[in-house]
C-alpha cells in the first residue's frame, strides 16, 4: 500500500497528463460521432453569442461589398426560380401554372462562423429552430452550394460545409447527365473531387457541375463548382476529376436555407424501403 | 498577486486575440496562427507542472468551445504543457527557474524563439495530426504544421514586441 501511494506521488504529473488526455480523447470521439451530441449544444450556448456580436462588427465593415454580391444573387434568383418548382403533370399534357407544384422554400440567413482550414469544418448559422431549420435541410450560398445543416439550436444552427471529411454529395454534369458523388480529400479549402465518374463519361475541364436531382436534400441543379483537372485512373475503371468549388469557404456571409416542403414524404418513402429490404 | 492578476489577463487577453480576430485569419489556405500556445509556454517556470497541466486542458476548452471542436484544442495543448519542462530544459540550465518570468525581455530573443517555436510546432503538429487523423497522409499534416508554426511565431514575436517596455527592449 505505502509503495503503491509512493508510485502515484512520484508519477502525479503522468497520472494527471493521462487522465486528462484521456477525458479529452473522449469527449473528442463523443462530438466527432454523435449526430446530436449534447456537448456542442451546451458549448454553443456559451459561445455564439460572442461570435455573434464579432460577426455584426465583421458585417458592417464590408456592408457595401456585401450588398453588391446580394444585389447581383438577386438578380440571378429571379430568373431562376422556376427551379424550385417541380412538374406535378405528365409531359404529354400541355403545361400551365396549376401543373407546378413549390416543393422547396428558400428563407435567408447569415454564416457567423465558418472554418476551412480544418479537415473537417463546418459553418455556424444565425437561424436556428425558432426560424423553422431542421436538422438535414440544404444550405446554399450566393455562388453555389454550400452544406447541410447538421446541429440546430434554438436560435442558432451549426452545417457541415461541403469542406468536411464526412460529406458525400450527389452531383452531376450540366452539359450531360453522367453523374457522381463529390467528395472532400482535405487538403485545399477550394477544391474538391468526383471519384466515381466512368471512364466513358464526356467530361472536359470547365464543365460545369450541379446537384444532382437523386439527392433528397438538394433541389436539382444548384452550382458546385467547375471542372479544374481529369485525371484517367486506369486501375478502377473511374475518372478522377477535381472540382473548383463555387463557393469561397473563407469569405461566406449571405447563405440561403432551403426547407423541403416534401421532406416527410420523402422520407417516409425511404424508410418504407429500408423496412421492405430487412423483411427480404 | 501581481503576478498571477498579470497571468489572468494574459489569458483573457490572448484568448480574445484568438477567437476575434487569430480564428479569421488564413493566409494560401493552409497557413493559420494560433497565439494562445504561448499563454502556457510563458508561465512562470517555478510553477507547479500539476496547475499548468490543468490551466492549458483549460484553456484549449476555452478554444474548442467558440471552434465547435470537441477538445481538440485542449488535447494538442496538453501534450505541449506536458513537454514544456523538456523545452525549459534545452533553453537554461535551470530550466528556467532562476528566471523571474518567462517573457520576451527575461530570456532574450535567441531563447524566447526557441521556446516558441519548439512549443507552438509541438502543439500544431498533434492538433492537426488529430484533426485529419482518418487521412493518413501525415507528410502533409508535416508541412501545414510547419508552415502554420512559422505564422505563428510571427504573430507571437509581432505581439510580445509590442507590449515590451521600450527602454528595455533588447
Amino acid at each position: 500500500m505505502g509503495k503503491l501511494l509512493a508510485f502515484l506521488r512520484q508519477n502525479s504529473v503522468e497520472i494527471l497528463f493521462i487522465a486528462l488526455q484521456f477525458l479529452c480523447l473522449y469527449v473528442l470521439v463523443q462530438t466527432k460521432s454523435f449526430h446530436k451530441s449534447r456537448w456542442n449544444q451546451v458549448a454553443g450556448s456559451f459561445t455564439n453569442r460572442i461570435i455573434d456580436v464579432r460577426s455584426n462588427v465583421e458585417n458592417y465593415l464590408s456592408l457595401k461589398e456585401q450588398n453588391e454580391v446580394l444585389q447581383r444573387e438577386n438578380a440571378r434568383l429571379r430568373s431562376l426560380v422556376p427551379d424550385m418548382f417541380v412538374l406535378d403533370a405528365p409531359v404529354y399534357f400541355p403545361l400551365n401554372n396549376e401543373d407546378m407544384e413549390q416543393r422547396y422554400r428558400v428563407f435567408p440567413g447569415r454564416a457567423i462562423n465558418r472554418s476551412f482550414k480544418k479537415a473537417n469544418n463546418a459553418i455556424l448559422i444565425d437561424k436556428g429552430v425558432k426560424h423553422g431549420v431542421y436538422p438535414g435541410m440544404a444550405v446554399i450560398g450566393p455562388k453555389g452550394v454550400v452544406g447541410i445543416v447538421k446541429d440546430v439550436f434554438p436560435r442558432y444552427s451549426t452545417a457541415l460545409a461541403l469542406i468536411h471529411s464526412n460529406m458525400r454529395l450527389s452531383v452531376r454534369l450540366k452539359s450531360n447527365d453522367f453523374f457522381g458523388s463529390l467528395t472532400w480529400d482535405g487538403r485545399d479549402f477550394r477544391f474538391a473531387q468526383i471519384t466515381d465518374l466512368p471512364t466513358h463519361a464526356d467530361i472536359q475541364i470547365g464543365d460545369t457541375v450541379v446537384t444532382d436531382s437523386r439527392s433528397t436534400i438538394f433541389p436539382p441543379g444548384i452550382t458546385v463548382g467547375i471542372v479544374d483537372g481529369i485525371e484517367f485512373n486506369t486501375v478502377g475503371d473511374f475518372i478522377h476529376a477535381q472540382i473548383q468549388l463555387s463557393t469561397d469557404f473563407s469569405s461566406l456571409h449571405a447563405v440561403y436555407l432551403v426547407e423541403d416542403m416534401r421532406k416527410d414524404e420523402v422520407d417516409e418513402i425511404i424508410e418504407q424501403a429500408l423496412i421492405n429490404n430487412t423483411q427480404r | 498577486m501581481n503576478s498571477s492578476l498579470n497571468i489572468l489577463a494574459t489569458f483573457v487577453l490572448g484568448i480574445l486575440l484568438q477567437v476575434l480576430v487569430l480564428n479569421n485569419v488564413q493566409l494560401f489556405g493552409f497557413m493559420v496562427p494560433y497565439y494562445y500556445p504561448i499563454i502556457i509556454l510563458a508561465l512562470p517556470a517555478t510553477m507547479n507542472q500539476h496547475y499548468i497541466l490543468i490551466f492549458a486542458a483549460l484553456t484549449g476548452f476555452i478554444i474548442d468551445m467558440f471552434e465547435h471542436t470537441g477538445a481538440l484544442h485542449a488535447s494538442a495543448t496538453l501534450i505541449m504543457a506536458y513537454l514544456r519542462p523538456v523545452i525549459l530544459r534545452l533553453i537554461s540550465t535551470q530550466s528556467g527557474r532562476e528566471l523571474p518570468e518567462l517573457s520576451l525581455q527575461a530570456l532574450g530573443i535567441k531563447n524566447f524563439l526557441l521556446l516558441s517555436s519548439i512549443g507552438i510546432f509541438v502543439h500544431h503538429f498533434s492538433l492537426f495530426f488529430v484533426d485529419a487523423l482518418r487521412f493518413s497522409n501525415i507528410d502533409i499534416t508535416f508541412i501545414r504544421a510547419l508552415y502554420s508554426t512559422l505564422l505563428s511565431v510571427v504573430v507571437v514575436f509581432v505581439v510580445h514586441g509590442l507590449f515590451t517596455p521600450l527602454r528595455k527592449k533588447i
